[in-house]
This record gives C-alpha cells, sequence and structure tokens, in this order.
C-alpha cells in the first residue's frame, strides 16, 4: 500500500489558516411548508468555507434554486460562488454510494490537506457544521409562522398552561439532548422545544417527519449544497441533487424536491487545524482499511470523522492535520 | 476476497462478553489458538444487510427500515451501530415499525450510531488510557455515548441516562462495526 503524505509539522500548523467553517445564517418568516400547512423559513448561508481568502467553497452538485441558497449577502465568502456543479460518476450506482470504492481507496494514497496560503493552497476541506449557536443543534429559533412573538415564547398564556398539563409522549425523549431546561416534542414532522414555561423556543423539521422519504423538502427550510469533497467520498450518483441539513445528507429529486434517499449521516462537528479537537472522539476510529497508515502512536492520534480523518496531538488534543481520505 | 465471515480472535482478558449472541452467522473460526476467545465476526456485508442477519436484532432492522436510514448504512460510512437487541426494543420495536413513526424510528437509530469503526479493544483501549476509566464518543444524533467498564463489560450510557451493555459479538461489516446491546440508548416517558 503506497501511500503519499505529507505530514506538516505542529509549527508549521501553527501558522495555518484555520479549516473554512461554513458560517450559517437564518431568518424567519412565514413559509408554507410541506405536511403541517406550515414551513420553516430558515436561510441559511449554502456556500461552503467562510474562510474568506480560500477559493472553491462549498461547491456541491445541487442544482438548488437560487432562492433556496439563502440571501446572496449570506452566502458569499469573499471570492464569490462556484456554481453548483454535479460531480460526473462513471456509473449510476444506485441509491447512494458503493462501499466497494472505499476499499478501493484505501489501497490508494491518502492525502494531508492542510490549508497553508493563497499562493499555496491545497485543496480545500470543507467541513459541515450544526448550527451550533442554538443550544448545539440546529434549530429554527423563534415563534413557528402564525405565532407571534409572546411575552412567555410563542405561544399565548393559555395555550402554555396547557402545554405544561399535557403529558410527554412516549417518544419525546428521543430528542432530548442533555440540554436541561427545555422540553421536545415532535407532532407531524416536526419538532419542537419548548422551555420550563412551555414556551416554544424553537422548532425544526424532523429527518423521518417532514424530512421523510418522499416528502417534498419543507419549502424555504434552508441546506447546504453537498461540498465536491462529500460526493467524491460518499460516492454520490446524479440521479439525485444532494442537500446537507442538520447532520444528514439527503437526496432529493431535482425536479419535484422530493427526499428520495438519506445518502449518509454526519457528525457535522468542527475540526480546525490549531484548534482543539472536539469533545466525543477518545476511541480509535479510524476505518479499518486504513489503520495501517493512521496508527496512533505516542505521537499522534487519529480519529475518523465525516470522511476526514484527523491527525491530533495527544497531549495537547490540537489538530494537526487533516488527511482526506480520497485519490 | 475476503471470505464472507471469519472470526477475528482477540485474548480472552479483552473481552468476556456475556450475553446474548448477535452472530451473523455461526463464526466457524478458522483458527483458534488455546486461551482466546471468539470476541469478532467478520462480514463483506454492508452494515444494513449484516443488521438483516443478526437472529436477535430483528426489530432495530425493522426499525432502520422505516426510519428511511437502511440507504445510508449500506453506503461508505464507516459507522457504528449499537443494535438493541430484540429483548431490549421489546414492544416499542412493534410501535416504531409504524410508518406513522418514521420520525421517532430515525430519532432512535441516529442516537445508536457514531462515526468510524469502534472495536471492543478500540473502546477498552480508550478507557484504559483516559486516565478516569471512560471514553466518550459523538454520536449522529448529537448526544453523547459515555463508555466505562463494569468488570469486563463494557457499558454505554447516553447523556439522559440509558443505559446498555455490549453484548453479543461484534461484527466487523464492510462498512462499519455492529456492537450488539441489551438496552437502549434512549429513554422512552413511559420509563421514567
Amino acid at each position: 500500500m503506497k501511500s503519499h503524505i505529507t505530514l506538516v509539522s505542529t509549527l508549521a500548523l501553527s501558522v495555518a489558516l484555520a479549516l473554512p467553517a461554513l458560517a450559517a445564517d437564518q431568518d424567519r418568516g412565514n413559509g408554507n411548508g410541506n405536511g403541517r400547512g406550515q414551513g420553516a423559513r430558515a436561510e441559511r448561508v449554502q456556500d461552503g468555507p467562510g474562510n474568506g481568502n480560500r477559493g472553491n467553497p462549498g461547491r456541491g452538485n445541487d442544482n438548488a434554486r437560487k432562492d433556496d441558497r439563502g440571501p446572496p449577502a449570506a452566502r458569499g465568502n469573499g471570492n464569490g460562488p462556484v456554481p453548483p456543479q454535479v460531480q460526473p460518476r462513471p456509473r449510476d450506482r444506485g441509491n447512494g454510494a458503493d462501499v466497494r470504492d472505499a476499499d478501493r481507496r484505501a489501497d490508494a494514497r491518502a492525502r494531508v490537506t492542510v490549508p497553508v496560503g493563497r499562493d499555496d493552497r491545497p485543496e480545500p476541506v470543507v467541513t459541515l457544521f450544526r448550527d451550533g449557536r442554538v443550544e448545539r443543534r440546529a434549530l429554527i429559533d423563534g415563534c413557528p409562522p402564525g405565532l407571534a412573538k409572546k411575552n412567555n415564547g410563542c405561544l399565548p398564556p393559555g395555550q402554555a398552561r396547557q402545554m405544561r398539563r399535557e403529558a410527554l409522549g412516549r417518544y419525546d425523549g428521543y430528542w432530548l439532548r442533555g440540554d436541561e431546561g427545555y422540553r421536545y416534542r415532535y407532532d407531524d414532522g416536526y419538532m419542537y422545544r419548548y422551555d420550563r414555561n412551555g414556551g416554544l423556543t424553537g422548532w425544526l423539521p424532523a429527518l423521518g417527519g417532514a424530512l421523510g422519504l418522499g416528502n417534498v423538502w419543507p419549502q424555504q427550510y434552508s441546506y447546504q449544497p453537498a461540498p465536491q469533497y462529500y460526493s467524491q467520498y460518499y460516492g454520490l450518483n446524479d440521479r439525485y441533487s444532494y442537500r446537507y441539513a442538520d447532520g444528514v445528507l439527503y437526496g432529493v429529486d431535482p425536479q419535484t424536491q422530493a427526499i428520495q434517499s438519506v445518502a449518509a449521516l454526519l457528525t457535522g462537528q468542527p475540526w480546525t487545524v490549531g484548534q482543539a479537537m472536539p469533545q466525543g472522539y477518545d476511541v480509535y476510529n479510524v476505518p479499518y482499511q486504513y489503520r495501517g497508515q493512521y496508527a496512533d502512536s505516542p505521537q499522534s492520534w487519529y480519529r475518523y470523522s465525516d470522511g476526514y480523518v484527523y491527525q491530533v496531538d495527544p497531549t495537547t488534543r490540537l489538530v494537526q492535520a487533516v488527511i482526506q481520505l480520497l485519490v | 476476497m475476503r471470505n464472507r465471515l471469519h472470526t477475528l480472535m482477540l485474548s480472552a482478558g479483552v473481552l468476556a462478553v456475556a450475553g446474548l449472541s448477535l452472530a451473523a452467522c455461526d463464526p466457524a473460526p478458522e483458527a483458534e489458538s488455546p486461551g482466546a476467545e471468539v470476541a469478532s465476526t467478520r462480514s463483506d456485508a454492508t452494515l444494513t444487510a449484516a443488521l438483516g442477519d443478526q437472529s436477535e436484532a430483528a426489530g432495530f432492522r425493522d426499525v432502520l427500515d422505516n426510519s428511511g436510514l437502511a440507504t445510508a448504512l449500506e453506503g461508505v460510512g464507516p459507522y457504528t451501530v449499537f443494535a438493541p437487541t430484540d429483548a431490549a426494543l421489546g414492544t416499542d420495536a412493534d410501535g416504531l415499525r409504524d410508518e406513522a413513526m418514521s420520525a421517532e424510528a430515525a430519532a432512535l437509530v441516529r442516537a445508536h450510531i457514531v462515526p468510524g469503526s469502534l472495536g471492543r479493544a478500540d473502546i477498552n483501549a480508550a478507557i484504559d488510557a483516559s486516565g478516569n476509566d471512560q471514553a466518550q464518543m459523538r454520536t449522529m444524533g448529537d448526544d453523547m455515548l459515555t463508555f466505562t467498564r463494569d468488570g469486563e463489560t463494557i457499558v454505554v450510557t447516553a447523556s439522559d441516562g440509558a443505559s446498555a451493555r455490549l453484548s453479543g459479538t461484534e461484527v466487523q461489516a464492510r462498512n462499519g462495526v455492529i456492537q450488539p446491546i441489551d438496552a437502549v440508548l434512549v429513554k422512552t416517558e413511559a420509563a421514567e
């Protein structure tokens, strides 16, 4: 197994540019989604790295309508957007990806990609983040359409009192994620977050609900076109356009906007060279076919996340390098 | 080409696996050394297909199908799936098979998946190296799982306190790992 790996020293990395981050923005309004007759309105920045000085941001293969991709003012990264493009595949591999490609890629060389600057910039690393601004979840903050902001969240006091009295559904705890002080409820395709007083403080179309197979993408619910690297890594075919939202890569019929597949699950965790690795990667998890190349040692740890292997300093826990698993 | 299934041998000191056996097929060890214990089977199948081969994970496989996430677990991954046994899912498996419950099914499945390939040896090594006898991994549902040990058994606990023990035999599938567990890693309200 040949490998051409450029390992970059921590010192060099300390002056390297941070990994591109996908800035996000949301606004709210009164869109009409599917299912409930009310849709999430959240315009999030679609295009990739928010670094501002490197190109090729967030190139997707999603021929998204322009009005689906967020306001232009919120989209740019300084270098101008690259039009969404379909990454041609040698053959149609059906719905999603072909894991055999991963085996083949493991035998090919892997590449360490480290942002080094404009003059010698490598292929950009694109990390898809969940929106971490709102309790770590990509909730749409605020009131759903039709419910104006009240003193107590979005609900009139009477409804809030009723909400407090109602028992939680058996499965409402499935959406609870350690953020005490909030209660979550699922209803008819959407997840809702309430505060202790029953005030509705956030909501989101749910995977398997409004974002379930066969459903039309909720109008104006924001997404990011799948970046080219993800298209390649996950072997996304050109049958669908692919959209990322809240940790999921969806395959969407470009004509009908109906969700046809869930192509991949992602963590959406931020990994940035020179910064601490995200919490929750204590266990060595490199794919088996790459373990010969990327084995933990006293000098370096390696962790897998969302199509990349990250090299980490075991002592400082700082991310040293990003390794693409594609040839 | 790899054999469809062959057995990995790990030291008995690393794993003393109790509980239900979820091996896809008879492990049919190719070689066995004295003192070694069968701890893992390997499969060329995808996670989705390998879950279908698990005789005691039929309920979770049905929930996976209903969730719409089966195609994701057929893809490149890799992922590690903590698969509750049928006994662990209990009657919830019936409810979560219902098409009207696909969102709940998807939430449950996401809460049981972490990125990458986690063998039990990897988890044990992380616990040993931690200094506080625990290791954490983030799920695809954006929750944190904490691994500890009870004797020689690995225990995994979600942020809401739901806890399970790794049971049976891990399966190294083509695109990830299946770790059978004896309980569900999300709580239902009725269980409170």
